[in-house]
């Protein structure tokens, strides 16, 4: 059985995350998504068993109004689950807002409403590719220290052979 | 009444599903189930002057007028919103508030009757 990676989403509205639920099963099929109405609700389940990606809801307390706001929900989450990319979902278009989410660690921010499902849809996309391009960039990183490693270590071979006259300081060598 | 004059458009929530009867069926279930609850809360909240509480269930109903395709019930849901958020021109909620039930219950009543389409 293919182990799929797995998508969160968090909505005090149910409409809400099934909708973007039924979207992304039906566009995303190498993704295996989980719902949850309440901030309380994911991070329980990412302790468990964490997400690659989290859709939260900024507004997560209008049903329940103790319930843990999208803000508190998202520092939560990123302090037990850094790895984890999270994208906010709000009915504000207020750049404050996206912003702010962006400052506590949001990897996006999207605006509820009519095309809200296609760019969930493409933050998906841009996240694979942003961790694809960090792995690549991670091993010419490591492949980099070797190679330079291994050019220290031949500079103190050059000059640990020179210091003991098996090599000469002029062009030949012999 | 001729789709011209109708409160909702289902094109976009069709596209959406990929207009799958299924699907339909239970999006409009839940709306007509859903909205006429959140709007007895932001009756009680307003009546309670919980302004904050009147913001948040106006948020958080908003998006979903909207993917029925009804932009005026969006619109005012989006003046709700603001008066109750920025505490001003509260005189004027009554009014909106009475608008939006009525509203509501057309929207109710015309996707009560596309459901007979979608549960077939």
């Amino acid at each position: 059985m293919v182990n799929k990676k797995l998508i969160y989403i968090v909505d005090d509205v149910q409409m809400q995350r099934e909708l973007l639920a039924d979207h992304l099963t039906a566009n995303m099929p190498a993704y295996e998504i989980h719902c949850f109405s309440t901030g309380e609700e994911c991070i329980a389940a990412v302790k468990v068993r964490p997400a690659e990606i989290i859709f939260l809801d900024y507004n997560l307390n209008s049903q329940v109004k103790d319930a843990m706001d999208g803000i508190e929900a998202l520092q939560e989450l990123k302090s037990i689950a850094p790895q984890t990319e999270v994208v906010m979902i709000s009915g504000q278009d207020k750049i404050e807002v996206a912003v702010n989410t962006i400052k506590h660690g949001a990897f996006d921010y999207i605006v509820k409403g009519e095309g809200a499902f296609v760019r969930a849809e493409k933050v998906v996309f841009n996240i694979y590719r942003f961790h694809k391009l960090t792995a690549t960039a991670s091993r010419y990183k490591t492949l980099m220290i070797l190679f330079g490693i291994g050019m220290l270590l031949m500079v103190i071979l050059v000059i640990f052979l020179q210091n003991n006259g098996y090599i000469r300081n002029s062009p030949g060598w012999y | 009444m001729s789709d011209s004059n109708k409160l909702t458009d289902l094109s976009y929530l069709r596209s959406l599903t990929g207009n799958a009867n299924d699907k339909m069926a239970k999006y409009i279930r839940m709306f007509t189930t859903g909205a006429p609850l959140s709007l007895q809360q932001i009756e009680m909240y307003s009546l309670n002057k919980d302004w904050d509480a009147v913001k948040q269930t106006a948020h958080a109903l908003k998006p979903q007028a909207g993917y029925f395709g009804a932009k005026g019930t969006e619109e005012l849901l989006k003046e709700i919103e603001r008066m109750a958020g920025d505490k001003s021109e509260l005189e004027r909620m009554p009014a909106a508030i009475q608008n939006l039930k009525a509203q509501l219950d057309i929207i109710v009543a015309e996707l009560e009757e596309s459901l007979k389409e979608f549960d077939n």
